[in-house]
């Protein structure tokens, strides 16, 4: 399994503790960094490169969303996992046209994220978003 | 966009507080004023996400702060706690944006609000962002013109519009153009993403839910048909829409009717359809995943929205009106050297204009005073610059490969020029398509993920021709 590198992107504090605490207990993933907004987070990513952003959706300054479509206009840009405190076929729609890999809901956060680490780390980098998930050609 | 600050006006302290905790708890960041301590000079109206007001009795400021609200064009939605029934500052503001709440809260009360605003805000915001909002497409080059004419003359009819083109290449903006100039423009415009849904809820988006129409259908909901209701409803991304619901949709397309999920009762629709898609749905159809029927239906006036390397002299009426939304809707300022635009003119622009507008919003923020020069590009963008040396190329081995192997049609393939009999030309690029991706998967040693990007394309763009064009493992 490939070390994955991951950022990690929220404007509460507490959010990014838990989720580092769990993060941590994985030998192959690498938390590289944090941001606590959406311009932060552009910035980040280029600097440190990871491979996967865990990017909230709802965050002062700047959002996810629009934070999704600029980090993916970089070179190379890194799978990026949209968590949404409501998940509903709207919010889904407006992370895959922002160009979101995947999405998932804050409400089953560790459990979703480490079942997506995992196939990533796995495959590649898959993207849940495609309608059949395809490493065949790969 | 996506806002987590909500404004939390209450002079009942001990309730603000307990409201606080709750909205923090459903993953926002409330903030306990009083309105008058807010400075509404510095204010902008989209720094909160919703506006809940409970008690404001001996807060002087709140009535100037209601109507500093009011003066704004987008402003977000105030929730009101129970007491404001008939107050004054309430017809400062439009009902639509006045929602009320219960006390004690109701969780799913709540809940359901700020989805609302969520998707408000949202909505906004990416309207905000289309670069060329309701006036239709940028640019004067001929490809643009025709378009335009050709927007004008099927506006004013309720003909069904299909719209073709790449991704990105605006397809929404011609949309929303056509509802402008048609007799509908006071109605709702309302866009919907078939390929974003999954196939399950698909069919309740479009037509709605009887409440216990399946599990998770709490309550009655509206689709997006009934939303449309007197307007113009966008179907993006029909090529991707599920053959079952097809049926239904070519039901709605013939008698305008329709029912909701669960529902029994027959419901009458007044709305004009245009529909979407960055697929060949000719190609679809030989492969039995579209309708033939309903594509003679939605291909009554098609519209080729062209792709924005074949109008490259539109660039600087674009970077020009780009850059003047981000200043006007207070996104930063981006100002480009003529060397950045003249290596620009070179990129090949697989996103089109959605990826042009990113880019340059992408710079406001990197480099938000002062002016972008081409080194200051990321690298895949630089690397058409004709006269760029090799040594100066970019440290990423995967662009500089792309300049290597930037395609040149004429040296790739001995046709370029029309043969007297004429070609078939969709074959005749999808050959040329082909014979690139095959060389870009050799060049990437038939990994996919690093072939992408020597063909500008996303990693599953790729995966998908790959698909489309029937490539096995052991071609690849």
């Amino acid at each position: 399994m490939k070390t994955l590198r991951i950022l990690l992107v929220d404007d509460h504090a507490g959010f990014i503790n838990a989720a580092m605490r769990h993060l941590r207990k994985l030998e192959w993933v690498d938390v590289v960094g944090s941001a606590n907004n959406g311009i932060q987070a552009i910035a980040q990513c280029e600097a440190l490169r990871p491979d996967v952003v865990l990017m909230d959706l709802a965050m002062p300054e700047m959002g996810g969303l629009q934070a999704t479509r600029l980090i993916k206009a970089q070179d190379n840009p890194p799978f990026v996992v949209i968590a949404s405190h409501f998940d509903d076929s709207e919010h889904r729609e407006h992370a895959a046209r922002a160009g979101a890999d995947a999405f998932v809901s804050k409400l089953s956060y560790i459990h979703d994220v480490l079942e997506l680490l995992e196939r990533i780390a796995g495959e590649g980098a898959p993207s849940v978003l495609d309608p059949a998930p395809a490493g065949s050609a790969g | 966009m996506s806002e987590s600050r909500i404004l939390l006006l209450d002079q009942d302290a001990q309730r603000a507080e307990r409201v606080a905790t709750l909205l923090e708890f459903m993953d926002f960041s409330p903030r306990i004023a009083d309105a008058a301590d807010i400075d509404l000079k510095k204010a902008r109206a989209s720094d909160w996400v919703a506006v809940v007001v409970g008690d404001t009795e001996g807060d002087a400021g709140f009535d100037g702060f209601a109507q500093w609200l009011s003066s704004q064009s987008l402003h977000p939605p105030l929730m009101v706690l129970p007491g404001h029934e008939g107050a004054d500052w309430r017809q400062q503001l439009h009902p639509e944006s006045v929602w009320t709440l219960d006390y004690p809260i109701r969780r799913t009360q709540l809940q359901e609000a700020l989805r609302r605003a969520s998707l408000k805000r949202i909505d906004e915001d990416e309207r905000r962002t289309t670069a060329e909002g309701d006036n239709g497409p940028t640019g004067r080059s001929p490809a643009v013109r025709k378009l335009t004419q050709m927007l004008d003359q099927v506006a004013p009819f309720d003909t069904t519009v299909l719209i073709l083109g790449e991704s990105g290449t605006g397809k929404e903006v011609a949309a929303r153009a056509i509802h402008q100039r048609s007799k509908r423009a006071g109605k709702p415009f309302v866009a919907i993403n078939c390929g974003a849904i999954p196939a399950d809820l698909l069919e309740s988006e479009l037509f709605g839910h009887e409440k216990g129409a399946f599990t998770g259908a709490l309550t009655q909901r509206k689709g997006r048909f009934e939303m449309a209701e007197g307007g113009t409803l966008l179907l993006d991304e029909i090529g991707d829409m599920p053959m079952a619901m097809q049926v239904k949709l070519l039901r709605v397309l013939q008698e305008r009717t329709f029912e909701r999920v669960g529902g029994t009762q027959t419901m009458q629709c007044d709305v004009r359809v245009i529909a979407a898609t960055h697929r060949n749905l000719e190609t679809h159809i030989a492969e039995g995943k579209f309708r033939e029927d309903l594509f003679y239906r939605l291909n009554v006036f098609p519209i080729e929205m062209p792709a924005l390397r074949e109008r490259a002299d539109d660039l600087p009426d674009l970077i020009a009106a780009i850059a003047r939304q981000l200043t006007d809707s207070g996104r930063g300022s981006v100002k480009l050297a003529p060397d950045a635009v003249q290596a620009l003119r070179h990129y090949a622009w697989p996103g089109n204009v959605r990826e042009l507008s990113n880019l340059l919003e992408r710079l406001s923020v990197l480099h938000p005073s002062g002016q972008v020069t081409a080194d200051d590009l990321p690298a895949r963008y630089r690397a058409g610059l004709p006269d760029t040396p090799v040594a100066a190329m970019p440290e990423s081995p995967v662009a500089a490969a792309a300049a290597a192997a930037a395609p040149d049609p004429a040296t790739l393939s001995p046709n370029t020029t029309l043969p007297p009999e004429g070609i078939d030309l969709r074959g005749h690029m999808a050959e040329i398509e082909v014979e690139l991706i095959r060389a870009a998967l050799q060049q990437a040693d038939g990994v996919v993920a690093h072939a992408a990007p020597l063909l500008g394309l996303r990693r599953t763009t790729l995966v998908e021709k790959l698909r489309k064009y029937g490539f096995d493992r052991d071609e690849s």
